[in-house]
């Protein structure tokens, strides 16, 4: 484990200092998503802001990711990037084998629709729809066939019982909260990119969501990327990527609550 | 504050913009409407101006009225020779003025709406007044030779010593044009055409040997307009009067100019009065609307201390500049609003002189105060609503929808019933007409907003309704527009209440123009039994001299002539609808009609003729009239006579009024000129024959045409179009209107909603898509709109109905044209939602998302 930990760091470390030419990149088969040498940098001249400084990651299928750092290290924008809401400065991303940057905005939103699924901080859900129709809002978008039996599968997994007929209003945030996750996991994406799904939950019900997440990873085989900077929620993940000042600075297996708190503080200091 | 104001408009410019368009639009028909009706006065000042040019006195017949319908009673010429005997008097001549029709290459110049006046010369070459310039040529002084108006001889092609012809009462007369002259110092004429031939053809043309009816003079050198008056004064037989030349130019200015301004400028103001209805509508919504979302930022002043009293002033004086700065805008865009309506006018063959773009102080204060005061007005509901924000709203979750207030149910209903109440008590209630008619007016304009008041009741089912095809044919995107429209039902309703008010009129129009058209149609059905009617296309007088020749024709069985003049009746004045003589021939009256009797037989029209006349029904109603009684009648040009009625019948459309034998006619009337004849089929006669062997027959008289019944029927139908795609026209305007009040509340909502359109954007609806949704919620509202419009609108005119039941008016629902506004609802919708969909399409995900 510690070896794997340190060829990580090591990869990520190099990143900053010394970055590989570009298509040496080997990775490996089952890898969904993977970001190379991303630079995102806003302004100009001398009010340039470097939100990454040329990070490469990748992501293999099955595995739920945990980015951490504290604020302004630029894992929202890492997010954002991965997730082809923003495109890099430099560098590029490719998901399922198809590089980004060569995308319209167009093949972009085909994209999202069909390989990527999105939980925000703030649930997001329309307003009008309800649980259930927001769950199967993707796959309406994309006039396709809602899969009952997965649709099911979703609607006894967020345990909503028959709220789900109700309108986000009427629902607490936690259960908003496993809608949006349900409406992530609808059309078997890729990846699911969760940015502070549980920021503005209480603790039980940030626990249900973060649960739901890990179930999602285990029980159907999902990817997911969560952006967090809460401790407890980045254990429930496979790894833990620590950012600081744009570049991955560490990476953990399974780490526990006190060794992301650890590293957290190591990082403030 | 003010510095609040100027920020946040600056911020939200698109929205001011469209905000102030609406106003535009409103004032700019104000203003238009006034400088169309200032150019065609000061044209008509111009040309009467000029036409008493270097005339210090004229002498013209009495008359008991104004009437369109009475030509001047004639006097003998031995006038002119005595006036010229004065000695005062430089020259003195005889004038006869005729309608008549210019006949180029065997066809009639047809000139639809405007004149075609034939007018006598003196026979000198030189004009003896300064009347006429001449351009080319010279003025007509031998048989048969006239001269044109320049713009009608350019428009026809016509040179120099070019034949042509002149219908007149007795029939097509052959000519040669010797000249072209300019009249009113080239206003336009509008369309009318002038023939000026000399007095002696004249007077052979239409059978007025010896007579004319007007004499114009010139002073000597020194004698005053006055002196000359005085001196011709005692000359004059009983039904004359003289004027100096300027009086009598300003008298004929003024009649016709009020006969003009009575129902033009009416008309046009009550146009533009919709327009800013509209407008004010849409002021409404705006602020309803930003008001709601700037919740948050009025209660943050409230908590640092602004007061209610300065919250009420951000908001007005943010509607005072949008209001101001509109309305100017609207003044100026007034003057190309003008040049469009003259020019639709044109189009539409309605040709009136014009005579530039005046712009009169009155135009731009009226213009001013109406879209301020509309803003204002219209901003004052949503400005209160903003001052009742407590501090406390700024700590907490911003909440857009608004609760129904405790009164809005009884508000709806009161402005509702009050509106009806208003409109019945205009329609069937006593009065000056005017007063009833602002009375009307005033009643639906509350209608309308209790229409919108209520409309947060029914506009939820109703989008929900219209939506569902939509979101069966759209899926998703169709889905989430209807989910959409039916999310905040008071928005909806006042976004769709703009849209409400332009085409309520509109179906107004269409279903009352309907009615019309099916209470004549069913009035020819019922009562005539002619085969054949002669008219002129545009209800001119027709030749006299048609009716012998129509008599002639083989195969006619009988015909009659329908001579009309209007009337004032045991001295009160004149009822527009019940008022008229008409003369029939009493012979053949029953071959051609068949009387609906209430009092009588048919037996009595043999008894027509000496002072037996017969009586409409509503004419009955008017007067107070018991069979048998007598009545007086007196016509414009002075004719009176006791008329006794011995029978009543019931034709308010055909034959309103008094019905009387031609003898008895021309015995009170100086109308020379029947407006139309009915002609019967003998039995067993060819249609078609006698239908080519009339036309033949009535060729030398232009304008007169043979219709068949059906045939007349379209005829009048196509008439009315003409009016109705005018008002249309016009009423395009209020359409115009509530199309920027859709795309600004979309806008508006879009600009809420960013969020939502973001988050669809990140879970993959494409740009199309969230376009898609947009343009379906917009067409879901204008479809409400047009929806509660048509409901309205055949509302108003069931009403309208109702109350002209006694002119016969019936009821008919224009089908199809219903079928087509709602498609128009749906265009609406669709050009509308053009920015709101572009600019919703536009939202970057990743800000959207991050939006607080």
């Amino acid at each position: 484990m510690r070896a794997v930990r340190r060829a990580f760091i090591v990869r990520a470390m190099r990143t900053v200092s010394d970055p590989p030419a570009s298509g040496a990149q080997r990775k490996t088969a089952d890898t969904v998503v993977s970001g190379h040498e991303l630079v995102k940098s806003y302004g100009v001249g001398d009010a340039i802001v470097e939100a990454l400084r040329g990070v490469t990651i990748d992501f293999p299928r099955g595995s739920f990711t945990a980015i951490m750092g504290p604020s302004g290290s630029g894992k929202s924008t890492l997010m954002n990037v991965l997730a082809g809401l923003d495109r890099p400065s430099d560098g590029w991303v490719e998901i399922d084998g198809a590089r980004l940057d060569r995308m319209s905005d167009h093949e972009l939103t085909l994209l999202r629709r069909r390989a990527i699924g999105f939980v925000f901080q703030s649930y997001n859900l329309l307003p009008v729809l309800s649980a259930e129709d927001n769950i199967a809002l993707p796959v309406r978008l994309a006039a396709g066939r809602v899969d009952r039996a997965w649709m099911q599968t979703l609607i006894e997994t967020v345990r909503l019982g028959d709220r789900v007929r109700h309108v986000p209003a009427e629902l607490s945030g936690g259960e908003q909260q496993r809608v949006a996750v349900a409406r992530a996991l609808v059309t078997h994406p890729a990846v699911v990119f969760a940015d502070e799904p549980t920021g503005n939950l209480d603790s039980a019900s940030g626990r249900e969501v973060l649960a739901l997440l890990r179930r999602a990873v285990d029980e159907f085989g999902q990817t997911i990327v969560m952006v967090t900077h809460d401790a407890a929620a980045a254990a429930v993940a496979d790894r833990v990527l620590f950012l600081a000042d744009g570049s991955i600075v560490d990476c953990d297996e399974r780490p526990s609550v006190g060794e992301i708190l650890d590293r957290v503080k190591a990082l403030q200091r | 504050m003010i510095q609040v104001v100027l920020r946040g408009m600056l911020e939200r410019r698109l929205r001011s913009i469209l905000t102030a368009m609406a106003i535009v639009f409103g004032v700019a028909m104000i203003a238009g409407a006034f400088i169309t009706t200032d150019a065609i006065n000061s044209a008509f000042g111009k040309i009467e101006q000029t036409a008493y040019k270097g005339v210090s006195a004229a002498v013209t017949t009495k008359t008991a009225f104004r009437s369109q319908y009475t030509p001047p009673k004639p006097f003998g010429e031995g006038l002119v020779t005595r006036i010229r005997g004065l000695g005062g008097v430089s020259a003195a001549e005889g004038q006869l003025e005729e309608l008549g029709q210019l006949v180029v290459g065997g066809k009639a110049v047809n000139n639809t709406f405007a004149p075609t006046l034939v007018i006598s010369t003196s026979g000198s070459s030189r004009p003896l007044f300064e009347q006429v310039t001449v351009d080319r040529g010279r003025l007509p002084t031998g048989p048969g030779e006239i001269a044109l108006d320049d713009h009608t001889a350019a428009a026809q092609g016509l040179k120099l010593g070019d034949a042509a012809g002149v219908a007149a009462r007795l029939g097509l007369q052959r000519v040669r044009l010797v000249g072209t002259v300019r009249f009113g110092g080239g206003t336009s004429l509008g369309g009318a055409i002038l023939i000026l031939a000399p007095l002696r053809d004249v007077q052979r043309w239409y059978g007025m040997q010896g007579q004319v009816t007007s004499v114009i003079v010139g002073a000597r050198s020194g004698v005053s307009p006055e002196a000359l008056v005085s001196q011709i004064r005692p000359l004059l037989p009983r039904g004359l009067q003289v004027r100096t030349g300027q009086q009598q130019a300003s008298k004929e200015t003024s009649d016709i100019t009020s006969g003009l301004n009575s129902f033009l400028n009416p008309m046009l103001l009550s146009l533009a009065g919709a327009a800013l209805l509209v407008g004010a509508f849409i002021i409404f919504n705006t602020f309803s609307i930003t008001v709601a979302q700037r919740t948050h930022e009025f209660a943050l002043l409230r908590a640092l201390g602004a007061s209610r009293r300065q919250l009420l002033a951000v908001v007005s004086s943010e509607a005072l500049l949008v209001g101001s700065l509109a309305s100017v805008t609207g003044l100026f865009a007034g003057l190309g609003f003008a040049a469009l309506l003259g020019w639709l006018f044109d189009a539409a063959g309605f040709g009136i002189p014009r005579s530039g773009l005046p712009l009169h102080a009155r135009t731009v204060i009226v213009a001013l105060a109406a879209g301020v005061l509309v803003t204002l007005a219209a901003a004052l509901a949503p400005a209160l609503r903003a001052t009742r924000i407590p501090p406390v709203a700024a700590l907490q979750a911003a909440s857009g929808a608004h609760g129904p207030t405790r009164f809005a149910r009884l508000r709806a209903a009161v402005a509702l019933v009050a509106g009806f109440a208003l409109i019945a008590s205009g329609l069937f209630g006593v009065g000056p007409a005017m007063s009833r008619l602002s009375t009307i007016g005033a009643g639906i304009v509350v209608v309308f907003i209790g229409m919108t008041l209520s409309a947060r009741w029914f506009v939820r089912p109703l989008a929900a309704l219209i939506g569902l095809p939509v979101a069966r044919v759209f899926h998703e995107p169709g889905a989430l527009a209807r989910e959409n429209a039916m999310r905040n039902p008071v928005r909806t309703a006042n976004t769709a209440a703009a849209l409400m008010v332009g085409l309520g009129l509109v179906v107004f129009v269409s279903v009352f123009a309907a009615g019309l058209k099916a209470t004549v149609a069913g009035s020819l059905d019922r009562y005539v039994k002619a085969q054949y009617i002669v008219t002129s296309s545009q209800m001119y007088p027709l030749p006299a001299g048609a009716g012998p020749a129509i008599a002639r024709t083989a195969g006619v069985a009988a015909s009659s002539p329908l001579m009309m003049d209007q009337i004032e009746v045991n001295a009160h004045s004149v009822g527009a609808t019940t008022d008229m003589l008409e003369g029939v021939d009493a012979g053949a009256l029953l071959h051609v009609y068949k009387p609906d009797w209430i009092h009588g037989s048919s037996a009595l029209v043999a008894q027509l003729g000496g002072d037996r006349a017969l009586v409409e029904r509503q004419f009955v109603k008017a007067h107070k009239l018991r069979l048998g009684q007598y009545f007086t009648v007196t016509t414009a040009s002075g004719g009176r006579m006791r008329l006794r009625a011995i029978g009543e019948y019931n034709d308010p459309n055909l034959l309103p009024g008094v019905l009387v034998d031609t003898a008895t006619f021309a015995a009170v009337s100086t109308s020379k000129d029947p407006y139309a004849w009915f002609v019967a089929l003998a039995p067993g006669a060819s249609r078609d024959a006698v239908h080519a062997a009339l036309e033949q027959a009535v060729k030398p008289f232009p304008p007169a045409g043979v219709d068949s019944l059906s045939q007349y029927k379209q005829l009048m139908s196509d008439r009315l179009n003409q009016i109705v795609n005018m008002l249309y026209a016009l009423l395009a305007m209020c359409l115009v209107i509530a199309l920027f009040g859709i795309a600004n509340a979309l806008l508006l909502s879009i600009h809420e909603r960013t969020r939502e359109f973001g988050l669809l954007r990140a879970v993959g609806a494409t740009r199309t898509q969230v376009r898609r949704i947009v343009r379906y919620e917009s067409v879901i509202t204008a479809v409400i709109g047009g929806v509660l419009g048509i409901v309205v609108g055949i509302a108003f005119a069931g009403l309208v109905t109702i109350a002209l039941s006694d002119l016969g008016l019936s009821f008919s629902l224009p089908v199809s044209q219903l079928i087509v506004f709602l498609m128009l609802a749906v265009i609406v919708g669709v050009l509308g939602a053009v920015a709101p969909a572009r600019r919703s399409a536009r939202i970057d995900v990743l800000q959207a998302l991050h939006q607080e």
